[in-house]
């Protein structure tokens, strides 16, 4: 479905220094500077994944996306997506895939409704006016913009602009989508209702997607798969269970015993990490988590406990810091 | 088919988008009649001390300013401020969403939006060159095949007209793959302009040359102005149609070797 193969792309940027001196010399000479975005990356993504892309800002993730659509040449190596070779721009490509952007989900002007920018896709994808009107129905309920679609967009709220962008791109059909941090900026609600829709189109066309995203939130409860890019560079590439299972070890249990139980250590339980209002969070190593658990349920009076997951964001913490896995 | 229906698009978007600010339409009316006007009290007081100037009359150049104002109008109307945002859209990373739509991104980038108000310099080029014609019909109609082939030839060559204003203003918008925000050339390509709307016969021999090669402005309203009044042979007529088809598959080069260039700055 998508193959990239050591692909790498160097961008050429002028530099000067700051001031009124560096832009005095830069009039004069302009210095210029060969960037590597993204140093020789290779993967397979097969129909009907979602694989989260995650990285540090600068680490080449919009980059990788840009060329996956076409926006981008790659500087060398070849990138074939449904048997296209993105960047020559087919427009029998073009029609199979969307590049969805949280920081501008819509590109229609402000002053438009959503219901025009639809009208746009419609002319500008060749869709037919017929199976356009069925599935514009269904597309406003499924995203549930019925109150607001023919509204000016500028009168729109983030995440109500951000489903409508996911309407225009779903309107066609797309089979990959490649979404640019789909929930930026978005609060806890509107976020969690665009990673549902993503999860329902994927399960009902069986779409690709490939997303970026700073919220480990959006990776975990989306990917089963994920590629972690560093400076450029493919980190890892693999399933998100196994790679919390490598690299951090452990399990955190968190409990709050009753007052007749706060003067006992609990450091002889596991490695404390937080005691706040009475609750207790302690580090245990995966295979200890059983025996651990039932000690301190028969040595304490305990009013509630929860075994978790150590927060992703450590995870990948450590993988910065361990480079290779 | 598909195109047209785009640019039918574009300007219903366009007029959505721009009829809520009217005060726009009554600034572009005045400033388009004010823009003919001082031109036409400029033409009078000089025919008030002669008959002809380098060879055309006081209603030949009436009607260049007419097609000048018309041609500008159809530029304005269309592609002006889509090509003239172009640098910077190059520079900022914001051609992303046109290079990804399946269409010609060139055609994309030139029709993306319409300045609706253009209409009023469209409308008045179309009224200066209708009376012209009917005020002009003994010098028109020296026969009824004459003034056709006539009129035929001019509205061709308002067409290539179209396409070498259109192609050079292209050329220093596509340039910014190169050089960056190419935004000067504009001012600089629009003061040249601006000598285009009198026969370029009445320049000196240097900005002649200049006004009719390095930026045809002169091949613009001259000629179709001239044709119109005087007809054209069929092998400079079609060296003209040559030419147009020339420059057209150059800017439809240089851009396709700009948008290689491209490398969408936003992320």
């Amino acid at each position: 479905m998508i193959y990239v193969d050591d692909v790498k792309k160097t961008y050429v940027v002028p530099v000067r220094e700051s001031g009124i001196k560096g832009a005095l010399s830069s009039f004069i000479k302009r210095d210029k500077k060969e960037i590597a975005a993204v140093k020789t990356i290779s993967f397979e993504i097969s129909k009907g994944e979602i694989v989260g892309f995650i990285g540090s800002n600068g680490a080449g993730k919009s980059t990788t996306l840009k060329m996956l659509s076409g926006i981008l040449h790659p500087s060398d190596g070849a990138i074939s997506v449904m048997g296209h070779t993105p960047y020559k721009r087919a427009p029998e490509y073009l029609k199979k895939i969307a590049l969805i952007r949280g920081s501008k989900p819509l590109f229609a002007p402000a002053d438009l409704t959503a219901l025009d920018a639809l009208q746009m896709q419609r002319i500008i994808y060749d869709l037919d006016y017929k199976s356009f009107t069925k599935d514009l129905n269904r597309i406003v309920d499924w995203l549930g913009i019925e109150p607001y679609y023919k509204k000016p967009l500028r009168t729109l709220s983030l995440g109500e602009r951000m489903r409508c962008g996911l309407a225009c791109s779903i309107v066609y059909n797309p089979e990959v989508l490649f979404l640019d941090e789909p929930t930026i900026g978005l609060d806890i609600n509107a976020q969690s209702r665009i990673r549902h829709f993503l999860n329902e189109y994927n399960r009902e066309t069986n779409a690709t997607i490939i997303l970026t995203s700073h919220y480990m939130e959006d990776v975990t409860q989306l990917c089963e798969r994920i590629m972690v890019i560093d400076q450029g560079k493919l980190l890892f590439d693999g399933n998100i269970d196994y790679l919390i299972e490598s690299l951090t070890p452990y399990k955190l249990i968190v409990f709050t015993p009753d007052h007749g139980s706060t003067h006992i250590p609990w450091d002889r339980y596991g490695v404390v990490e937080h005691e706040m209002n009475g609750r207790i969070t302690i580090r245990v190593a995966n295979h200890q988590v059983p025996a651990i658990t039932g000690r301190l349920l028969s040595d304490c009076s305990i009013l509630g406990l929860t075994v978790e997951n150590p927060p992703f964001e450590s995870t990948i913490e450590q993988l910065y810091k361990a480079e290779v896995v | 088919m598909k195109k047209i229906a785009l640019v039918h698009l574009f300007f219903k978007t366009s007029l959505m988008t721009q009829l809520p600010y009217r005060i726009n339409f009554v600034t572009q009316a005045l400033s388009t009649l004010f823009y003919f006007g001082s031109g036409l009290i400029g033409l009078r007081i000089i025919f008030t001390h002669t008959d002809s100037l380098a060879g055309w009359t006081f209603y030949e150049i009436v009607t260049l300013l007419g097609v000048y104002q018309l041609i500008a109008g159809i530029l304005a109307f269309f592609v002006m401020e889509n090509v003239e945002n172009l640098p910077d859209k190059i520079v900022d990373g914001h051609l992303d969403e046109t290079i990804l739509m399946p269409e010609n991104t060139q055609f994309l980038s030139s029709f993306g939006s319409c300045n609706v108000w253009a209409i009023t310099d469209i409308l008045l080029g179309i009224g200066i060159m209708i009376g012209s014609i009917f005020l002009n019909l003994d010098q028109l109609t020296l026969t009824s095949f004459q003034f056709i082939v006539q009129l035929m030839q001019f509205f061709v060559l308002i067409g290539c007209s179209l396409l070498i204003s259109y192609s050079v203003r292209m050329w220093i918008g596509t340039l910014g793959f190169w050089l960056g925000r190419t935004g000067g050339g504009f001012i600089l390509f629009t003061s040249i302009w601006a000598m285009g709307k009198y026969p370029v016969d009445m320049y000196p021999p240097f900005f002649k040359w200049l006004l009719y090669t390095l930026v045809p402005v002169g091949v613009v309203a001259s000629i179709p102005t001239y044709v119109l009044f005087n007809g054209m042979g069929i092998l400079p007529f079609m060296g003209l149609l040559f030419l147009t088809f020339i420059i057209y598959l150059f800017t439809n080069s240089l851009w396709k070797m700009g948008i290689r260039k491209y490398s969408s700055a936003a992320s």
